[in-house]
């Protein structure tokens, strides 16, 4: 391979899989923004939905990404009902309280996948799954092609959901301003319950992605917050809009590292922790211009 | 004209245990402006935020057209016609001025309906508005930002609106202005109980007064009757 070949390659495989990142962090960035809630289990509903695509195609063969409306709708309401039982009460406990919380649900879900479905890593054999098709040289994976251009549709819905709709235009208000929105009328429950339904339902199309691209185990799930975790640093705490080019710059960095340094591939799995470091870095200078 | 919208009976309240208001008593009837005039920190502001929701009150009960609407939630409140435009006006500042109007109108299936209507209405009290539609409310000046607080909050289509300082900071220009335009919201048939530091326009503008003291009530009447009073006019009006 010629070098600037390997370079377009490393490129490409980097543009493909941040879409997927930038649907798990979307999802985080929103809860963030929205709710002014962290919420360390986010992956886990990644998992849970890896694995039901797994069981749902191994059953019934049908293709998981066909079968996104139906997945977001149902780990939409999931969502809804995380916010009630769970995230509503801690909500005015403070950070520490809803650290402890999420972290203790992100492993009890954790140990849940893996009392039922075993440790063993499961993938979904879509036909598509090894097929690739060639540009100049450079492999575009067909499934990861797929995955990308899902991604891409439902970030443009979401946008369009926050920008032009009644209910996108209250998301922003109570994100922006929870004080003047409630003002106004606008009951920030049912803004909250929205928002977590919405991030846990990007979460579950993104968690069907991985099956089909990555691999599931129970432990994927917390790998994916921690990334998700980085590109909303980077992105700015709660910024739905910066998370597109912060997944770009995650996924890119991972797949240069693996290609271009030596035992690359181990190294990148990593980036995202420098990431973060360097997004609170640079996210610290800029309060102090403030 | 005469029935009363607001009534507050005994109403206490401040912030945790810190109790800043003490027994307080006033009425508002519909279609008429009240002021609340008192010196820094004697509590008007937290009067407002009583009344509107965001501080739960200690005791007492604030009825408002007829309902006991004491321990309500800002947002209830808020769409059952009781508007606060609040001292730091709380403007959703990464939207456009358009859509701030367009979330005040999301208040009340009524308050949507009405939506166009109402928009051309304050776009007509305040026609820098209709310039600056695209604008983001956070770039606006502090003037155009009193005024689309101000706006913001008519587009919930309020029966009472609690306006709070909206001359702080403002040029004398802007500030009669503003004036104006509330004296306009009133023919209309909008109560106002307003709170400023400018106690000899805001009684000019008023029907009735009260005056506060450290979050006590020590002196109410007509505008005149408190123009006359040689208390009021020693301590706020300075003659
Ligand atoms: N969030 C708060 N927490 C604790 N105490 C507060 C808070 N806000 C106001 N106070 C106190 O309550 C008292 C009344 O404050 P308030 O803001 O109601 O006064 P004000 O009449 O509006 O004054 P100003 O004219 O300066 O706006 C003051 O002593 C103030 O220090
Ligand atoms: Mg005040």
């Amino acid at each position: 391979m010629y070098a600037g070949q390997l370079f377009g390659q490393a490129l490409v495989n980097g543009i493909l899989v941040s879409g997927i990142y930038a649907l798990a962090a979307s999802g985080l960035a929103l809860a963030f923004g929205v709710v002014k809630f962290l919420n360390l289990a986010h992956g886990e509903f990644l998992m849970l939905a890896a694995y039901f695509g797994i069981i749902v195609f191994s059953t019934y063969g049908l293709d998981p990404l066909l079968m996104t409306p139906v997945v977001f709708i149902l780990f939409f309401i999931l969502g809804a009902a995380y916010y009630k039982a769970l995230v509503k009460p801690v909500l005015k406990a403070g950070e520490l309280n809803q650290l402890l919380l999420t972290f203790g649900i992100s492993i009890f879900l954790q140990n849940l996948a893996l009392l039922i479905f075993g440790g063993t890593i499961r993938t979904i054999s879509v036909p598509y799954r090894t097929h690739t098709i060639s540009f100049w040289g450079i492999n575009f994976g067909t499934a990861r092609l797929f995955i990308l251009l899902l991604s891409i549709v439902l970030l443009v819905l979401l946008y369009q959901v926050l920008q032009r709709t009644r209910v996108g235009r209250s998301i922003r208000a109570v994100s922006q301003e929870p004080e003047g929105a409630a003002l106004v009328g606008i009951d920030s429950e049912s803004v909250y319950l929205i928002a977590l339904g919405i991030a846990v339902g990007f979460a579950s199309v993104a968690g069907m992605m991985l099956s089909i691209i990555f691999q599931a185990e129970p432990m994927v799930g917390f790998n994916f917050t921690l990334k998700g975790l980085a590109v909303v640093v980077m992105a700015g705490l709660g910024n739905v809009y910066g998370v597109i080019w912060a997944s770009l710059l995650l996924g890119i960095t991972e797949s240069f590292i693996g290609v271009f340094l030596p035992n690359g591939t181990g190294w990148s799995g990593a980036i995202f922790f420098l990431m973060i470091l360097g997004g609170l870095v640079v996210r610290q200078s800029r309060v102090r211009t403030i | 004209m005469n029935t009363p919208i607001l009534e507050v009976n005994n109403l206490s309240g401040g912030y945790g245990a810190l109790q800043v208001i003490w027994n307080l008593n006033l009425t508002v009837r519909a279609g008429e402006i009240v002021c609340l005039i008192g010196a820094n920190g004697a509590g008007k502001t937290t009067t407002l935020r009583l009344l509107s929701g965001l501080e739960k009150p200690m005791k007492g009960e604030i009825k408002f057209q007829g309902v006991t609407i004491t321990s309500w939630l800002p947002a209830r409140i808020a769409r059952f016609g009781m508007t606060h435009v609040p001292e730091g006006r709380n403007l959703f500042g990464l939207m456009t001025v358009r859509e701030n109007l367009e979330v005040g109108a999301n208040c009340s299936p009524e308050a949507w309906q009405k939506k166009e209507e109402t928009m051309d209405y304050v776009y007509n009290l305040f026609p820098i508005l209709t310039e600056r539609a695209n604008q983001l409310a956070g770039t606006l000046s502090g003037g155009e930002q009193q005024m689309l607080a101000i706006a913001r909050a008519l587009m919930t289509r309020p029966s009472l609106l609690l306006v709070d300082e909206p001359s702080m900071g403002l040029a004398p220009a802007v500030v009669d202005n503003v004036f104006k335009a509330l004296r306009e919201v009133r023919e209309n048939g909008v109560a106002i109980f307003l709170v400023e530091q400018d106690v000899r326009r805001s009684l000019k503008l008023a029907e009735r007064g009260y005056v506060i003291e450290n979050g006590h009530i020590v002196a109410q009447g007509t505008s005149a009757e408190l123009m006359e009073n040689e208390e009021v006019k020693r301590a706020y009006l300075a003659v």
